[in-house]
């Protein structure tokens, strides 16, 4: 009886087709939002994580000295994807670590590493030599076929065939290990490394299976470094936060929209549901109806998000790898449970959003119902907005308005800061992640040479030195760029370490310690020198043209230098004509006048940590560091075949490392497609949202108080003073959304800096102005366009008509 | 006498899936000073004629002239002036700005048209309108007769030529339906202004000096 009363009285609410569809449009973004952000987060641990197995090796834990018990306890483990063993054995030799792996037959996948020579060895004495002992000992014959003594303990070496050369990736900047890969028959099986299916609760999994196989376990430190264990958030945390905060958002951001459809809906129905009222239907019957008919909408709705969201994510993949292989990966580590939890947190989100709307249909009665603004206009004593004269009739209306409907007014603000909050986190987020962290991107060619001082070699530095004099042997139509480095050590007083640089400074205990006491400190600075052709580049570049530097004076980099991210903002401690002690060497100190500050350099040096840096001429650099040879030269481009030939040479000379830089770059922009797919999905879905919002608080601002509009246009007041009315309403919700939304920014903009940077955001972090300007403009024009459409649509609104239908 | 209005084969057809014809091929004439009932069965038109006399709805062919000027030929700018400066109306749903008090209703038009209201003639209307007690209410506090008070008092604000009103009584009982017909006579009788009224009420319409009588969009 009850559902046969409930589906009769649907049909009364279910008069505005229009109203359905936006309702049932509403779920499907419901629907939508948990499973395409679960998706796409997913996509993005899954293809992390291939990445950083396809780089470092795919295995996660090596368990030493297995017996068959442990070993088929780790086959029993559900998160063991593969098992793969061998005989290995560490020594050490003048403080490098050696690792040995031993086996008939290598699986490269599971260990990691590249043969980029010859191959891996198949017969009693070969060998496959790591890259970096070619480069630390380049005495040895990097030949394959050539006969090599490699020290097996401190005092014993063997000899091997080398069969193979191979590079070894690893997270370490200053990689003091080698990995050599020798054939053997009978080999003890005294290793077995494991790869997981799930790589996101790494530490637990570790300490999980440690203890079954009572303390065994040996960390893989490459892949544990490069999902970013061991910081303060690793990878999955980060997504992991990601996701809650962005979901967290949509979710009231979806709340917002649903409140403003659930208004309107029931600002049409009431009518009918008063009448309904008169003719004897239960009020609770009534209520029910109105709740179940709108969570019936929005389920279905939901539904149909889904499905849509898995056949978009399905046909994104498809077009990412040509393949639906990879689609499995995902779904291996999908969770139903957390999309049901979503549906249903949606679905009680929306029960509440729908509270005070029954509260209104069960205890407002019939008649109020049917006077329509009754249910949205409190009935209160209200003191005069006008007196006998007045002026700007229009705008005390509108201020009145926003005064007193403070729910609407507030909703219609909140539904603005949404937006605009939503639009700057996104341009935020894709900002930080694409910010191009100063590089050497303007070079093909790197040719690093060693620096003297670890190099003994007789005749090396005069190699160079000629090699320097001759362009390194390229024709003049090759560019060539010199930077001369090193680490310098400089005094600085407490009064002059500024604020941030001073946090950055105080994280190492030595240095706060100094700096509370006020006294002097010592940082590390990286001094580098430029040939003259290279600082009038520099000048250039910076439009300082034509300037010169004096011996003895340097240019500073305006901010300190890393190479890591991006550290424009985190300015540096002095100002042109300040003077800078260097330590010169044990018993002496240099000054140095600062000529000028730059914004940035033409060549940059490799350096992770924060530092400042200052350029010399190379006179003055000599005079300092007593380093007479370049340690980069940066190569512009080859284009002709006699200048390939030498730069071949160059590679083949094992005193002379040569990078590629255009090879090195271009694979990092390759790394970037997925992530470019998932900002982009993830940027569109939160703007159509933002854009969702905004759209649907203006709509029912309108729409609820058409009659209002209707009503004043018949008595003589004019569209365009109605309009300039609705402007005035909006854009003073758009001035407040916008105040309140700075503060709502800031904390969005240093959550995802935060996440991004654990360590280093606290104190480089700063408002992102620009970002929040251009949200702004663009929420702006979206408001605009928005503001046009139903303005539009309101002109219809005022005639007779329309008043006589209300 | 002059001729206030002026309607010359006017037809209003509204265009919704099939044509209807509102008003079929009207011509009228009407005096300054004039006191006009427009009698009719349901749908007969009569609120179409009020809106189209009153510049609120456009007809589709026919011109309708106010004081010798084709109301649907001028600007909405200069429409809507006419229709605040020189009109009045008054509505059966009363049709009042729930957000604001009753003085604020009172005095929009006023402020809107001047950016001012003659003092001693708001009050006159308040007073006589017996709503001077309610100034400070917000029209969902007050009854249906109240209401349409107010709603009298913001028609007469600005001293209008010509006072429309569409069914003033049809939500009031017939004690206040007559109280309204009693404010909207007597403000034409004192001030010498014209009044067109709609009504089903053959009783109210024998108030008015003149009926004209609408049935299927034309006048019988």
């Amino acid at each position: 009886m009850l559902i046969q009363n409930i589906a009769k009285i649907w049909k009364v609410f279910n008069s505005s087709r229009k109203g359905i569809v936006c309702i049932v449009l509403a779920g499907v973004i419901f629907g939508m939002i948990p499973n395409i952000t679960q998706l796409l987060f997913l996509s993005n641990e899954v293809e992390f994580v291939r990445e950083s197995k396809e780089k470092y090796g795919k295995y996660g834990f090596r368990v030493a000295e297995p017996s068959e018990k442990d070993v088929s306890i780790l086959k029993k483990e559900s998160n063991v994807d593969e098992i793969y063993a061998d005989e290995f054995q560490l020594t050490e030799y003048k403080n490098h670590y050696c690792n040995w792996h031993m086996s008939e037959k290598f699986d490269l996948n599971m260990l990691g590493g590249t043969v980029v020579e010859g191959s891996l060895p198949t017969k009693e004495g070969e060998i496959c030599v790591d890259e970096n002992y070619f480069n630390k000992y380049p005495k040895q014959k990097k030949k394959i076929g050539s006969k090599i003594l490699i020290p097996i303990t401190k005092k014993e070496e063997k000899e091997y065939t080398v069969s193979g050369i191979i590079r070894e990736k690893t997270v370490f900047t200053d990689n003091d290990e080698f990995i050599f890969f020798v054939y053997k028959k009978n080999y003890q099986k005294n290793s077995v490394y494991i790869s997981l299916r799930d790589y996101s609760e790494m530490n637990d999994y570790g300490d999980k299976i440690e203890k079954k196989l009572q303390g065994k376990m040996y960390v893989h430190l490459d892949l544990y470094l490069s999902m970013g264990y061991g910081s303060k958030y690793n990878f999955f945390d980060q997504n992991n936060m990601l996701y809650k905060g962005l979901y967290g958002i949509l979710l009231i951001t979806v709340c917002m929209v649903l409140y403003h459809l659930a208004k309107i809906c029931m600002y049409d129905s009431s009518e009918s549901i008063s009448i309904l009222r008169i003719i004897g239907i239960n009020k609770n019957i009534l209520a029910i109806s109105f709740v179940v008919r709108f969570l019936a909408l929005i389920l279905l709705g939901i539904f149909v998000g889904v499905c849509a969201s898995f056949a978009i994510f399905v046909v994104m993949q498809y077009s990412l790898y040509d393949s639906f292989a990879y689609i499995g990966k995902v779904f291996e580590i999908y969770s139903v449970e957390k999309l049901l939890k979503s549906v249903l947190l949606c679905l009680l989100m929306c029960v509440i959003v729908l509270l005070p709307l029954v509260w209104k249909i069960k205890f407002q009665s019939a008649n109020e119902l049917l006077r329509k603004e009754n249910l949205f206009f409190k009935k209160r004593k209200r003191t005069n907005v006008f007196s006998l004269k007045s002026r700007f009739v229009g705008l005390k209306i509108a201020i009145h308005e926003m005064k007193n409907e403070i729910i609407m007014s507030l909703s219609g603000v909140l539904g603005i800061v949404l937006g605009i909050v939503i639009i700057t986190g996104v341009f935020y987020y894709v900002k930080i992640n694409y910010d191009k962290v100063e590089d050497n991107r303007n070079y093909e060619t790197v040719i690093k040479l060693f620096d003297s001082a670890d190099f003994w070699e007789d005749g090396y530095d005069a190699k160079i030195e000629k090699l320097r004099k001759n362009n390194y042997g390229f024709t003049k139509r090759v560019k060539t760029h010199s930077l001369f480095y090193n680490s310098v050590q400089l005094k600085l007083q407490s009064k002059q370490v500024p604020e941030q640089y001073r946090k950055y400074l105080e994280q190492d205990s030595t240095n706060r310690q100094m700096l509370s006491f006020g006294g002097g400190i010592e940082v590390q600075a990286v001094l580098l020198g430029y040939e003259d052709k290279e600082l009038n580049e520099l000048f250039t570049i910076n439009g300082l043209e034509g300037k010169t530097l004096k011996d003895g004076e340097v240019v500073m980099l305006d901010h300190i230098y890393s190479n890591s991210m991006n550290t424009k903002d985190f300015a540096s401690p002095f100002q042109s004509n300040d003077t800078v002690k260097i330590e010169k060497d044990e018993n002496g100190e240099e000054e140095l006048k600062i000529d000028c500050k730059i914004k940035k350099l033409t060549i940059y040096p490799d350096h992770d940590n924060f530092i400042m840096v200052f350029v010399a001429n190379e006179r003055t650099f000599e005079n300092i560091t007593e380093e007479k040879l370049p340690r980069y030269v940066f190569i512009d481009s080859i284009n002709n075949d006699a200048d390939m030939e030498v730069l071949q040479k160059l590679e083949n000379d094992p005193d002379i490392s040569v990078v590629n830089l255009k090879e090195k770059f271009d694979k990092m922009e390759e790394d970037k497609t997925v992530l470019n797919v998932f900002m982009i999905t993830a940027f569109l879905l939160c703007m159509a949202i933002a854009i969702t919002v905004m759209y649907s608080g203006y709509y029912m601002k309108i729409h609820i108080r058409r009659k209002e509009y209707a009503m004043l246009h018949t008595i003589g007041f004019r569209k365009s003073k109605i309009f300039r009315m609705v402007y005035l309403e909006i854009g003073g919700a758009y001035l407040l959304g916008c105040l309140i939304s700075i503060i709502a920014a800031n904390v969005i903009t240093k959550y995802l800096y935060l996440l991004k940077y654990p360590e280093e955001g606290n104190y480089l972090y700063h408002f992102p102005m620009e970002v929040f300007t251009i949200a702004n403009m663009f929420s702006i024009m979206v408001t605009v366009f928005v503001v046009c459409a139903i303005l539009k649509k309101a002109s219809k609104v005022l005639t007779i008509k329309m008043l006589h239908e209300l | 006498m002059n001729k206030i209005f002026e309607l010359k084969n006017v037809s209003v057809v509204y265009k919704s899936g099939e044509n209807v014809a509102a008003l079929k091929d009207v011509s009228l004439n009407i005096e300054e000073k004039e006191q006009i009932a427009i009698l009719g069965p349901s749908g007969a038109g009569k609120s179409t004629l009020l809106n189209v006399l009153s510049g609120l709805e456009c007809v589709t062919e026919g011109e309708v002239l106010y004081s010798g000027t084709s109301l649907y030929k001028l600007k909405e700018r200069e429409l809507s002036d006419i229709r605040l400066k020189k009109f009045g109306f008054v509505f059966q749903a009363f049709h009042l700005i729930p957000n604001l008090n009753v003085q604020d209703n009172i005095l929009l038009p006023a402020l809107t048209a001047y950016g001012k209201a003659e003092k001693e003639w708001f009050s006159y209307l308040v007073e006589k309108l017996q709503i001077d007690h309610r100034m400070n209410h917000t029209p969902g506090q007050l009854s249906g007769g109240e209401c349409q008070r107010v709603a009298i008092a913001r028609a007469l604000i600005n001293k209008p030529e010509v006072l429309f009103a569409d069914e003033p009584s049809g939500n009031l009982d017939t004690q206040n339906g007559q109280a309204v017909f009693d404010l909207l006579f007597d403000y034409a009788n004192e001030n010498g202004k014209t009044l067109i009224y709609v009504t089903h009420d053959l009783e109210k319409a024998d108030l008015a000096k003149r009926k004209i009588s609408i049935k299927d969009g034309a006048i019988c």
